[in-house]
């Protein structure tokens, strides 16, 4: 069982981005167990769950600090004990920091997982605005992800998309960025560089 | 004197004592939440709470009666229906909108308009609230209190279990109110394209709260008020930011809740790391610091141990999955930091719904030791 936290701000596209995610893994025939703040917001809706033979569940969003790890860990061990899932896409809040997630997986009981990957995604039509007003949640976004999508490819302008790079560049040089529009579609090939498994 | 009123008197000794940065009898202990309804009724589920209220708050009332460590009193007779309006969030709840044992949600909807910053400054913030609860769908007759089912139920605590409030009236920070008001995605639009505005309004916010204070205080002289903020920490918001739409509304309603003799106790839910030493600005031991447990609670004894009580900060996460031993040693860790004086056992944030009665009476023992 391998994790894949789809970490953002609000608005950004976490969604819209995982349904393509999981859309993908289930073409390549790999059972998806989709994580979500609320469902019933965009497009998770019981018609693409079923076509999808796709596992959705929700997870509280009270208070982030007494419910989170209450929340996500007895769900990953049922996960791990009952089905046998190849993928975990968790999408947490936009307003939660990925490395506080992170934290409460030192709970966890089940087998170990294979791997945790974190992609964050950013919004070039709001990235500097931000970036000035809630800057640690940004940076620490940023900062904990192993690879960077800026979204919204068909909006944004050449402008956005420098700024977007600067301040990838400035908090996570390490890190990849990746230019996609989740709504549009994501290319196979790009969604591939995410995935655990390389066949 | 009942029994009860003995006890009464007691901890109140005790939690003042620890509150005025003196050394009680024993470390006050202060936990409860919504696990609470289990410790008498293993069956029980959250929906409980919500559609057999009454029972539910008996149900918490027997389960304090089996641990009479516990220093101060569970928040009863709260209609969970309109629980959200507190937020100006819609409210989803078990048993209704979400499975039996989920916990209730609020759904922060953002009824607030770009528009309603005037109505604020214009008509008040106590008009503004009223009009808004009605836009989110809740009625005066929703939300209007069973006043004297609550008396009944402060006096049973207070009479028959002797136990004590720690604050009274809540008042939860401009900044954090209109983030959820508005939503957060639109009101850090607000804050960064109309700031003046967003002042404008957290200024007629903070004075109201201030004359309701007054009046509050005045009438029930809490031991303490209830100065609740999140958002508004190291967590999330940019320091400039903070200096700007954070600070000044605690730093100036602190002041004047304090003016009126009473104490204000900090419920700062995430990460304050950076912000702590602003509270060194209050007067020694005239607040209270309810942390969380995600601010690093030795960077609090280093920065606030000296000025003001601290209730910590045993984390939601190790009381509902952890042992009672990982609970043991963690609380007995909190007091080897603080010692005997100005410190509160407590949780950090409420105890989670799941929590096992093994833990409670882990972190107990630990205190009782000393
Ligand atoms: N134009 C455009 N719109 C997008 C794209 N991706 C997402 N959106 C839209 O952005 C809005 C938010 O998308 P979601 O997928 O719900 O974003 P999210 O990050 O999951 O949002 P929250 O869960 O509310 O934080 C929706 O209206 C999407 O249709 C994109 O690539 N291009
Ligand atoms: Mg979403």
């Amino acid at each position: 069982m391998h994790l894949l936290l789809i970490a953002g701000f609000l608005g950004t596209g976490k969604t819209t981005f995982s349904i393509q995610v999981a859309t993908e893994c289930i073409r390549q025939g790999r059972k998806v167990a989709m994580l979500v703040n609320e469902i019933g917001e965009i497009g998770i809706d019981g018609q693409l769950m079923r076509e999808l033979d796709l596992d959705v569940w929700e997870m509280s969003n009270g208070c982030i600090c007494c419910t989170l790890a209450a929340d996500l860990v007895p769900t990953l061990e049922k996960l791990d004990q009952e089905y046998a899932v190849d993928l975990i896409l968790m999408e947490p809040s936009g307003a939660a920091d990925p490395e506080s997630i992170l934290r409460t997986l030192v709970y966890y009981k089940g087998r170990p997982l294979e791997s945790i990957y974190t992609v964050t995604l950013l919004d070039p039509l709001r990235l500097p605005e931000l970036y000035e007003v809630v800057t640690p949640l940004i940076v620490t976004q940023i900062a904990n992800a192993n690879v960077l999508f800026a979204n919204k490819a068909d909006l944004a302008t050449a402008e956005q998309l420098e700024d977007v790079q600067r301040i990838a560049t400035e908090v996570n040089p390490d890190a990849k960025l990746l230019l996609v529009s989740a709504r549009q579609g994501i290319d196979s090939d790009l969604l591939k560089e995410i995935l655990p498994w390389k066949d | 004197m009942t029994v009860g009123e003995e006890l009464y008197n007691q901890r109140l000794q005790r939690i003042k004592t620890a509150m005025d940065m003196g050394k009680p009898d024993r470390i006050p202990i202060s936990l409860g939440g919504p696990s609470f309804i289990r410790y008498s009724e293993p069956e029980a589920t959250l929906s409980d709470y919500v559609l057999r209220p009454e029972w539910a708050d008996d149900a918490v009332i027997r389960s304090y009666a089996m641990l009479p460590e516990i220093d101060t009193a569970p928040a009863l007779s709260g209609n969970k229906r309109t629980s959200g309006a507190m937020w100006f969030a819609k409210t989803k709840l078990p048993g209704i909108e979400l499975p039996n044992d989920a916990l209730w949600q609020y759904d922060e909807v953002g009824m607030m308009t770009a528009d309603d910053y005037d109505t604020i400054i214009n008509k008040g913030w106590g008009t503004f609230s009223k009009e808004l609860l009605t836009r989110l769908g809740y009625s005066e007759e929703d939300l209007k209190p069973d006043f004297e089912y609550m008396k009944k139920m402060q006096k049973r605590v207070k009479e028959e279990l002797g136990l004590v409030n720690m604050s009274g009236a809540a008042y939860i920070m401009p900044f954090e109110i209109l983030s959820a008001a508005r939503s957060l995605t639109k009101f850090l639009r607000d804050m960064y394209r109309m700031p003046d505005k967003v002042i404008a309004a957290m200024d007629v916010i903070a004075d109201e709260y201030i004359a309701s204070a007054q009046e509050h205080i005045r009438e029930h002289k809490p031991l303490s008020v209830f100065s609740g903020n999140g958002r508004g920490g190291c967590q999330f918001l940019s320091m400039k930011k903070f200096e700007k739409f954070v600070w000044p509304y605690i730093k100036k309603t602190t002041d004047a809740f304090i003016a009126e003799g009473t104490k204000v106790l900090f419920h700062n839910d995430a990460k304050w790391d950076e912000n702590l030493s602003y509270w060194r600005d209050f007067p020694k031991a005239s607040c209270i610091f309810d942390p969380d447990s995600l601010t690093d609670i030795v960077k609090i004894k280093e920065v606030l141990g000296d000025y003001m009580c601290v209730t910590g900060d045993v984390p939601p996460a190790l009381l509902e999955l952890g042992t009672p031993e990982e609970n043991y040693k963690y609380a007995r860790g909190l007091i080897d930091l603080f010692g005997h004086s100005g410190f509160i056992m407590s949780s950090g944030c409420s105890v989670p719904p799941h929590a096992p009665l093994e833990n409670i009476k882990a972190v107990i023992a630990a205190t009782i030791e000393g």
